[in-house]
């Protein structure tokens, strides 16, 4: 193994007991290896002090009150429904449409049988609001089924609709409109 | 005077005394910013995302149950917003809805005073700049915070064995782009 694997296993503490007493052993006779090591320590030091820095302290203080206005002000915040992981099928339908209609290079990758696959699992009764009122998924359904992917069906979406749906997604629903996402984008780069 | 145990002020918490909280805050505030600043690279989104975590801390203290420590959760809920919010930019991104008023800000609002602790800074955003988010994380919490792998582990969810892979792929990306700006 090359000095500069077994540095990063032990430093990363992937040695075992025996694999690590030997490397020490070796360290104390071989004078290469030693400054090898020390070197990757020195930068590791060097690392922290990029983060010793003086900030505004103000910033610090006003976080306290910030907060509790926040706190406040969700207190009168009408209550906003929670999307449900099926009813994310249907935004990130829409999301790549946005995506693909604004790239007019690329053809739309959603086959019929995929579309009609990610329709199927919406729960038919599914209401959802934030947008505006509220959105019936049958309705949404025939929509979606007659939309010939120039974009027209999109253009009452605002920027700031997408990034207030984005910002209400749970941790499961980001992931999967993340993985979704990146999954597609390499589709289209291939 | 000695601090109260983080015990004793989350007790007190739930007792209603509102006080308390404001101390859980003064704590961990900066260790908070900074573990998200480091991730995300800048001070807008490390704002974000210590105002998220401060406001998830205050409605969530109640179902803290100490079942690791206090610290330990609080970090759980940095990183995993943390790493949310990449996702969110990335998707922004992706989606060409990231807006150059909100690149400017990124870029221009900041908390740090001088022009060398910017760069300073910068240098470190350069040096984290090509390792995955996941890698970061261990990384960071590792090498900032100095916390042990098996702390790592309650904090990310993640196995010993894949975060010390994880620190492994970091550390060699990390020390040979140092080694190379030398």
């Amino acid at each position: 193994m090359k000095n500069k694997e077994k540095i990063l296993k032990y430093l990363a503490g992937q040695m075992s007991k025996a694999e690590k007493d030997q490397f020490e052993n070796e360290i104390s006779r071989d004078a290469a290896l030693e400054k090898e090591l020390n070197s990757a320590n020195g930068l590791l030091e060097q690392i922290n002090k990029f983060s010793d820095v003086e900030t505004d302290e103000a910033y610090f203080s006003s976080l306290i009150p910030e907060i509790r206005r926040r706190l406040e002000k969700d207190k009168k915040r009408r209550k906003v429904y929670r999307f449900s992981v099926a009813f994310t099928s249907i935004i990130i339908l829409i999301l790549a449409f946005v995506y693909f209609s604004g790239n007019q290079k690329h053809e739309v990758l959603l086959s019929d049988s995929e579309m009609e696959k990610i329709i199927d699992e919406i729960p038919q009764n599914l209401v959802s609001t934030v947008l505006s009122g509220t959105v019936d998924l049958r309705g949404a359904e025939i929509q979606i089924d007659e939309f010939d992917l120039t974009g027209e069906y999109l253009s009452e979406f605002s920027e700031s609709d997408f990034i207030y749906l984005l910002n209400s997604f749970s941790n499961e629903e980001l992931n999967e409109l993340s993985e979704y996402l990146t999954e597609t984008k390499t589709q289209v780069e291939k | 005077m000695p601090e109260e145990k983080d015990e004793i002020l989350v007790k007190r918490f739930l007792e209603g005394d509102e006080r308390a909280y404001n101390e859980i805050v003064i704590r961990y505030r900066k260790k908070i910013y900074w573990h998200a600043r480091r991730m995300l690279g800048n001070h807008l989104d490390a704002d974000d995302v210590t105002q998220e975590v401060l406001i998830q801390i205050y409605k969530k203290l109640k179902t803290f149950k100490f079942n690791s420590s206090l610290y330990t959760w609080i970090f759980k809920i940095t990183s995993s917003k943390s790493l949310n919010k990449i996702k969110r930019t990335n998707i922004k991104k992706f989606l060409s809805l990231d807006n150059g008023h909100t690149q400017f800000l990124r870029t221009n609002v900041d908390i740090v005073k001088t022009f060398e602790d910017k760069e300073k800074l910068n240098r470190l955003n350069e040096i984290l700049k090509d390792i995955s988010a996941r890698q970061k994380e261990v990384f960071l919490l590792k090498q900032f915070e100095g916390l042990s792998y098996k702390e790592i582990s309650e904090i990310t969810g993640k196995s010993i064995g894949t975060l010390k892979a994880n620190y492994h792929f970091a550390l060699q990306k990390i020390l040979e782009k140092m080694k190379n700006e030398e």
